[in-house]
Order: structure tokens, then sequence, then C-alpha cells
């Protein structure tokens, strides 16, 4: 019992570590929101990969004059896109505008599915809408570390122990996104698709609904937006006003790394194009 | 049911608190708990199978009862030839029938004759090679009158399911087990302790070592044109260290949750990565497959004591049909065919049986004990490829390919944290082993600071993400 109780100390003792010099750093993008909380925004973009690799907040910044960051994280949906903006604002963040960079087909989604990168989250497992997400999506690892937190340091201990211990000495480092949290595929890739796709979908997802009453609540205005896909074309069955749609803003399979995904080149045109819409709804 | 999963995890503390609190003043009370608790750990993979380990535990039952009272040799023999035709009928129809129906085809349609056998969709019962080497050696040593057969069905059926190492041995005798089975069992702590002990360093094989390399392994050799010749090389070693840190690891839990109820298993592994020579080496893996070999297989073949030319041929079967016990695939037959080749030179020139005692480790010992592992991870190739001619290019890329690019580790932080997770895990579990060989331990001990060491490395150094089945359920 001695021999367990000591491992069980030292065990989570040393996960707890991990997680809060993870907390303190910017590594993760959830660190990275607390830190960039503190700084005065005008804009953030949420999304997934294609968020996260489509629209260059330094770009825009330079076209618009606006100062924004990129809170997108790959391998990620719209629910956690929800517990983003929740996340932020919960630690103090102040912002005028929110870009929900989407796809048709995480509109389309009723379900609550579980995230791959919904880990990053879990050195703020004490707050409870993390605690509260972690229950809802059933995620009984991740869960059950809000009191042995070795179970998910553990579990992810590639993932989370070695980055907290890196984070203790780098605090600074990200891990793949740059100071205003963008990333970039490089300029290679593409994609064979031969024929178009039409997609239609609705604005009746329930984290969107959620994102759009959170924006409301703090007199956020939100931003739909829809990267630029190859070879498909993307439709909303309702007229939605603050819809930016760049389904088909790029045609030459050249700008993308994959048919979902644009390359370096592409995610400049598209940052271009986005910030000159976005500019001219500002002004609106 | 996996040792290393949450099922295991809450089933062993529920046996081992009946077992040793519930059942223990009664014997019998005590083994049917046993024979139940490990019909559930297999049941828990496939409960249709249980039904083979049934008829396998009641053949040999039977037929060796059936021994004790036959006087004629004939009908011993006949009884005998029922217990090989009911066991090794049933491990040929599961593990090898499509393999032959294969190798027939492929035969006929080399004198232009296709032929249209269909091969069935068939499962491979876990476990089932274990299983029946176990019972068939309990017949044969009853037919050998080396023991006598057993009158308690329980305790026989024990014997033959004992979840511990039902599904990947160690390959137990009943002459060693079945009166530990018999006995009534006293709780020992520090053989618990001892057993305990085992558990954590099995599981540090498996969880740190052999689930980490088998991150790159399963990569390397599922597209090895992809790779340099030196990112090759290291496959082979990390896959080297996958399959002992899998194997052995399992021995040792499968041993340690065995102390832990009181009983005591064969050692399987001692060290077989400090051989000297490939006659060592077979000396130190895998020890109850390959006395199973050497009792049941090639002594009665005459062993090593007849003319040169049957000595050569009894080494090639034991060795062919040792590679074939794995698998119905050419790559294990040609995996034991270079064991064979290997073991022959030091047959012939008598020096199969030097390094029995020997514990040093001399400069010049440490340059065998490299060749020796050179040797087997090039075997290894083989037994890990598909099939023979990715295993020939395998070799041939490492061989002639890059030596310089090891980007494939180093090229992701989190690949180059893995691949050094792996190595220096391979490293301290060498320094244990090394350390235990020199003292002329059976197995690595330690000391109450090192199994807390060993279970927070298991905790913050185990790939539990991918957890994979242990590589020896599958033969």
């Amino acid at each position: 019992m001695l021999f367990l109780g000591v491992f069980l100390i030292l065990a989570n003792g040393l996960s707890w570590m991990s997680l809060y010099y993870l907390r303190k750093s910017e590594f993760y993008k959830p660190s990275f929101a607390l830190q960039k909380s503190g700084e005065q925004l005008d804009y953030i973009v949420l999304g997934s990969s294609t968020g996260l690799t489509t629209l260059n907040t330094q770009t825009i910044d330079s076209i618009t004059g606006l100062q924004g960051v990129n809170l997108s994280m790959d391998d990620t949906s719209m629910p956690i896109h929800a517990l983003m903006l929740e996340h932020f604002l919960a630690q103090g963040g102040k912002v005028s505008s929110c870009v929900l960079v989407f796809d048709a087909g995480q509109m389309n989604q009723q379900t609550l599915q579980q995230s791959g990168n919904a880990y990053r989250f879990l050195p703020f497992i004490q707050e409870d809408y993390v605690a509260d997400y972690y229950r809802a999506s059933d995620n009984t690892l991740l869960s059950r570390s809000e009191w042995l937190p070795m179970i998910g340091v553990g579990y992810y201990n590639a993932e989370l122990f070695y980055p907290g211990l890196f984070s203790a000495i780098k605090p600074q480092r990200h891990n793949r996104f740059d100071a205003r949290g963008n990333y970039s595929y490089p300029n290679s890739g593409g994609s064979n698709k031969e024929d178009t796709d039409l997609m239609t979908f609705r604005f009746d997802n329930p984290w969107y609904k959620k994102i759009k009453a959170v924006c409301a609540a703090n007199n956020i205005e939100l931003i739909l937006y829809h990267p630029p896909k190859f070879k498909s074309e993307v439709k909303s069955d309702t007229a939605v006003s603050n819809f930016i749609n760049h389904s088909q803003l790029l045609q030459d399979t050249t700008f993308f790394y994959d048919e979902l995904h644009v390359n370096s080149e592409g995610r400049q045109l598209t940052s271009v194009a986005f910030a000159n819409e976005f500019s001219k709804r500002i002004k609106k | 049911m996996l040792f290393n999963s949450l099922d295991f995890a809450v089933f062993l503390p529920i046996v081992f608190g009946l077992y040793w609190f519930v059942t223990r003043q009664n014997l019998k009370l005590q083994n049917a708990l046993l024979l139940i608790s490990s019909y559930v750990f297999y049941a828990w993979w496939d409960p249709r199978f249980l039904a083979l380990i049934v008829l396998s535990t009641l053949t040999d039952y039977i037929i060796g009862k059936q021994l004790n009272h036959a006087t004629s040799s004939a009908y011993r023999k006949r009884l005998l030839a029922l217990s090989l035709v009911v066991n090794l009928g049933m491990l040929g129809f599961f593990k090898y029938y499509n393999f032959f129906i294969a190798s027939f085809q492929d035969a006929f349609s080399l004198f232009g004759q296709p032929l249209e056998i269909r091969g069935l969709s068939i499962v491979l019962p876990v476990g089932i090679s274990f299983y029946t080497f176990q019972t068939l050696s309990y017949t044969i040593d009853v037919y050998r009158k080396r023991i006598t057969p057993s009158k308690d069905l329980l305790a026989f059926a024990t014997y033959v399911a004992f979840f511990p190492q039902l599904v990947a041995g160690p390959i137990e005798r009943a002459s060693h087990f079945l009166p530990q089975v018999l006995r009534k069992r006293k709780f020992n702590y520090k053989w618990a302790v001892s057993g305990v002990s085992l558990i954590i360093w099995g599981l540090f094989k498996k969880v740190v070592i052999a689930d980490n390399c088998a991150f790159f392994v399963n990569q390397i050799f599922g597209d090895p044109a992809a790779f340099s010749g030196l990112e090759l090389f290291l496959g082979a070693v990390l896959f080297a260290f996958q399959i002992y840190g899998d194997f052995s690891g399992y021995s040792d839990i499968a041993i340690g949750v065995s102390r832990l109820l009181g009983f005591d298993l064969m050692t399987n592994f001692r060290f077989p990565y400090l051989s000297k020579n490939i006659a060592d080496f077979w000396r130190r893996w895998h020890i109850s497959l390959s006395t199973w070999f050497r009792d049941y297989l090639y002594i009665p073949l005459g062993g090593s004591r007849l003319k040169t030319l049957l000595n050569v041929r009894n080494v090639l079967i034991v060795f062919l049909v040792s590679g074939f016990w794995h698998g119905a695939n050419y790559t294990f037959i040609v995996w034991g065919a270079i064991h064979a080749l290997l073991f022959l030179p030091l047959l012939l020139r008598g020096k199969n049986r030097l390094h029995l005692r020997e514990q040093s480790i001399k400069p010049i010992e440490v340059l065998k004990m490299i060749l020796t592992f050179a040797l087997v991870t090039v075997a290894w190739i083989y037994f890990r490829s598909d099939n023979v001619a990715t295993a020939n290019q395998y070799l041939l890329e490492m061989i002639s390919g890059s030596w310089v690019d090891l980007s494939f580790f180093t090229g992701r932080f989190k690949y180059l944290l893995l691949f050094l997770i792996a190595m220096s895990s391979i490293i301290i579990m060498l320094a244990h082993e090394i350390k235990a060989y020199k003292l002329a331990q059976r197995e690595v001990r330690l000391s109450a600071f090192l199994k807390l060491f060993y279970c927070l490395l298991i905790v913050f150094m185990g790939a539990f993400k991918n957890p994979l089945e242990f590589i020896y359920f599958q033969f």
C-alpha cells in the first residue's frame, strides 16, 4: 500500500507539474489563447486544419490594419471550436470579431465526435467548461484526469508530458504555428480530382448555434468562412449575410497541398481575398 | 484479455482476492476458481473457441487414463496416435489449412494445370499452438511412463487452461506444473513480491520497449522501399527488440502473475541477446518451446548421436518445424532454415554446448555477442516480412541504400522523441540484463526503488495510444 501510495503521489505530481508548465507556455493553442487573451485583439480565427493553414492573420493584418490571432487547431471539429471560444473568453479575452472557418461536412455533423487533439485542453481541466466537454464527449481518459492527472498525461505522454518538460525550459516555443498562430503547408502536393462536387449544408449544427449564441452574448460579430476546396462547390440552403464563401476561389491544383488544404501560395492568395472582403464588412 | 489492458487490471485483483481470501481453505474450490477465471480470460477474446480447449482437455485426460490401464503396446500406440491426430488435427486445420491449399494450387499450376480449391475463412484461435503442445507433452509423457496420468479432471483442466500462460506460454510440462495444481498453495510474501517485480519488468518491456519500437517497425516494414539503408538497418534492430520485449515481456508477466497465485512457471527467456553464438541463443530464447522440440522431436529422431548426415538432418528438421510452428508462411520456414544453417557449423565442430556455464563478458565475447545479435537480426527480417521476396528486397536495400539519411527518425519532434524513448529504454534493459547475466541470475531483480522507478517509466514512456496485441498471440 505504501508502494502504491508513493507511486500515485509521484506519478500525479509529475503529471501535474507537466500540465502546469504547459499552461504557462504557448506550446499548444489553448495555452497560446490564454497568453493572447491579455492583448488588444480585433478578431480571432477559429477552425480546424483548414482554418490553421488558409488564413494567415499576418497578411490579413497588413491589409486591414487590424490585430488578429489564429486559434485554429488541426484535427478538430465544431465542438472544439466552440470550446476554444469559450476558453478564450473565460480567460479574459476580448475581441470584436470571430471568424469561424468551417467545412460543409463539419456543419452537417449533428453528433459530438471525439477530437484527436482534445487532450491539448487538459492543462485547463480544472475549468468547468473543459471538464464538461470531456464528460460530454465520453472521453473517460481525459475526464478522469481531473483528480488523477497521471491518467491523461500517461496516456498522452508523448504529447503532454515531454512537451510539458520542454515548456519549462522554453515557454515561448509553439507547436507548429507562428507567433500569430498560423501554419502553412509547403508549395507542393496538389490533387488529381477530376469532377467537381456540389455540397449543400444547413446552418443548424448545434455547436455552431452555441458559438453564435456566445458571440451574441459577448457582442462579438461572427463571420462565417468556407475556405477553398479543390473542385468542390459548397452552398448553404439558407442565405446568411455574414457568410464568405471561398470554396471556389482557387481552381488550379498548383495552389493546393491536397484536396482540402491550400499550400503556401494558395494561402497567400486566399488571405488577401479574405482581407479585402473582411475590410468591406467592417467598414459597413 | 490482454495483460496490458484495463480489463486485466480489474480482472487480476478480483481473482487474487477470491483466490487468497475466499477459496484458500479448499483446494478444489481454489482450482475451480482458477479454471473458471481461465475460461473467462480466454472467452473475453472469443467464447466460441473455448470448445477447442475443452475438447483438447477431455481428449488428453481420457487418453491419459486409458494409457495407464492399457497393457498392449499396439493399443498404447493407437491411443497416442489418437491424441496426436486430435491435437495436431485441430492445429493443422485452424493454422495451416489455407497454407496447404495455396501451396497445393501453386504446385499444380507449375505443371500448367490450375487447380480450383477454395480456401476457407478461418480465424486462428488465440494460443492454440501453445495449449496443444502443452497437452501433447502430457500424453507423450504418460505414454513414455515418465508421469502418471492425472486422476483429477479439474486439476488437469486447470493445468491446460491456466490463464497466465494459456495464450502465449511458457509451454509448461505436466511433470512440473500438475503437482503444483494438486498441492495446497500457501501465500508467500517474498514469492509474491518477486512476482510483482516480474510483472513490472514485463510491462516495461512490452509497453515501453516493444510498443514504442513497433511505431517505427510497422512503418518501415510496411514500405521498405521508402527508407534509406540506415533506416532499414535501424528498423531491423528495433524489430529485434520489439519481438523480444513483446514476447519475453508477456512471459515475465505470466510468470509474475503465477507467482502471485503461488505457482512457479519455467523461465522462458534468459537474456538471449547476450548469447555468444546461435546455440547459446537457443538455450536462452523461448526456452519452453526449444526444450519441447528437443525432448519430443530432436531426441526421438536420434539427436546428435547419429552419423554426421543424420545429425544434420535432425537439426534441419527441428529448426524447420520450429519455424513452421510460428505460422503458415514461407518466411517462418526461411527463418528456421537460417537458424539451422547458423547452428550446423557449431554442431559439426562440437562447439554447440560451450558457454553453458560461462557468465563472464570479456571484450572478445562482446564481439561474439554483437555478431550473434547481427545474425539473429538478419533472420528476424524474414520473420517480420510479409513474404520472402520482400525480405530479400529489404536486405538488399539495407546494404545498398544510403547510410547517411536518418530523416525518418529525426525529421519530426514526435518521431525523434519516440526514437529516443525506444533507444534509451533498450539501453536501460540491456544494462539490467548484463548485471543479472554476470551474477548468473535467471531473471532481472528489482529493488523497491527500481520497481517504483519502472512504474513511473511505464506511465511516462509507455506507448498507450496504439496498444498492440502481443505478437505471439498470432502463433
